[in-house]
């Protein structure tokens, strides 16, 4: 039986549950945390997400089930969000999301090889965006906090914060 | 996925950091989100954002290379925050303290053996130059008769003045004491940079001959009376005069 042919709320075969959680769980909790701001919402919404795919993904396409998972989450995320309105400042939150669990050793070492790729990349960065990335993410100012302490005007903070991440991003993607 | 999926990456990814940043108006977060209830590409590019963010966070920024900002080029600003600015960590701070004490250390090592081999070498200098000169003034005397000891009497008082020849001796002998410490005082002074007016090497300068020189020669002033004579009358020559042995062993009293 195909997965056109079930049911739209069937259970999804464990092995495929299985299989799309080593997959896309830590995307899926990295989307739900930049949505919850908070990293154990983000994990407790992302469990709540693969049950449900578990008891009724059976009916979805392998293609989309990626798409149905994070569009489920999302909502399910939104319904937590309205339960529990977080505070804002939310940089540093989303910054220790990453120190949560315990890594294991080879994502430790992934972990140390990304950081140092991150190091190499802002260290490419020009001096301007370096300062602004400074301001935004390491002392999680607001853009027009950054612009102001800077003395520069806002849309010349956003335009380089917008290339410096667009710069580091290609730069980790491995795109530059 | 969506009609949204269209936008450029950079804009996208540009609104999802905007969205976890918290620096969307309410509006706008009101607009993104519904477009992350239908859009794939905008759900991870929220993903992708707090990887990024959390892959920066995760690099301590006091350990990354220090920029230089500013349209002068005067204002500089580091990347490792403000802090390290105005507060170098305490790691830095150590490292200086710790090689600023190795540095002390070895210089003072260095000053101190350097210094005392120094002064060693001018004492030993000084003294060899005071005992040939002390030496040779009784060997020049006696030499040319008996070879016999410094016997000679003490007649009077040492500074009584009444002998000229001793007279002439002992200032000769002064001046060639004050000579040899002016020497060994501006060599110090040189060396030791002080020439700038602490006064070590003045006060070096102005030592008297000690007493005990005085004596000693005037002891024997009697054995030295021509040539003490001759110093007298020509205290430039006294100096290469004085050690010339002297074969008349007549003058001995």
């Amino acid at each position: 039986m195909t997965a056109e042919d079930r049911p739209p709320d069937s259970p999804l075969d464990p092995a495929a549950v299985a299989a799309l959680h080593a997959e896309h769980a830590a995307e899926l909790r990295r989307f739900l945390v930049g949505v919850l701001r908070d990293p154990q919402l983000a994990a407790d919404v992302a469990q709540t997400a693969f049950v449900r795919l578990a008891e009724r993904g059976g009916g979805t396409r392998p293609a989309t089930r990626k798409a149905w998972l994070f569009r489920v989450a999302f909502h399910e995320a939104l319904l937590v969000r309205r339960k529990d309105q977080r505070s804002q400042r939310i940089l540093r939150k989303i910054a220790s999301s990453s120190t949560d669990h315990a890594p294991t050793a080879d994502a430790a070492a992934l972990r140390a090889e990304t950081v140092e790729t991150v190091r190499r990349a802002l260290a490419e960065l020009s001096p301007d965006q370096q300062a602004m990335v400074r301001k935004r993410v390491y002392e999680d100012r607001t853009f027009a906090e950054a612009a102001r302490e800077l003395g520069i005007p806002l849309g010349t903070a956003l335009a380089r914060m917008q290339a410096a991440l667009a710069r580091l991003r290609r730069k980790l993607s491995g795109d530059d | 996925m969506s009609e949204h999926s269209s936008a450029s990456p950079d804009s996208l990814d540009w609104l999802a950091f905007r969205y976890i940043a918290g620096e969307m108006t309410v509006a706008e977060s009101t607009v993104f989100e519904e477009r992350l209830g239908s859009d794939q590409a905008a759900r991870e590019a929220v993903a992708a954002a707090v990887e990024l963010v959390g892959a920066l966070a995760a690099c301590d920024p006091a350990d990354l290379v220090k920029v230089e900002i500013g349209t002068s080029g005067d204002d500089r600003v580091d990347l490792a925050g403000p802090s390290s600015t105005v507060r170098p960590s305490w790691r830095v701070m150590a490292s200086w303290a710790v090689g600023g004490a190795i540095a002390c250390l070895a210089l003072a090592a260095v000053v101190d053996h350097w210094s005392g081999q120094r002064l060693r070498d001018l004492a030993k200098r000084s003294l060899a130059r005071t005992a040939g000169m002390i030496e040779r003034a009784p060997s020049h005397a006696v030499a040319g008769a008996n070879g016999g000891p410094l016997d000679g009497p003490l007649d009077g008082p040492l500074d009584a003045g009444g002998d000229v020849a001793s007279m002439a001796v002992r200032d000769q002998l002064a001046r060639l004491w004050s000579e040899e410490r002016a020497e060994s005082a501006g060599e110090l002074a040189a060396d030791h940079e002080v020439e700038s007016g602490d006064g070590i090497g003045a006060d070096l300068a102005s030592v008297d001959a000690p007493a005990w020189m005085i004596a000693a020669v005037a002891a024997k002033s009697g054995l030295l009376s021509d040539e003490a004579a001759d110093a007298a009358s020509e205290p430039a020559a006294a100096a290469d005069a004085m050690p010339a042995p002297k074969t008349d062993a007549g003058a001995i009293p």
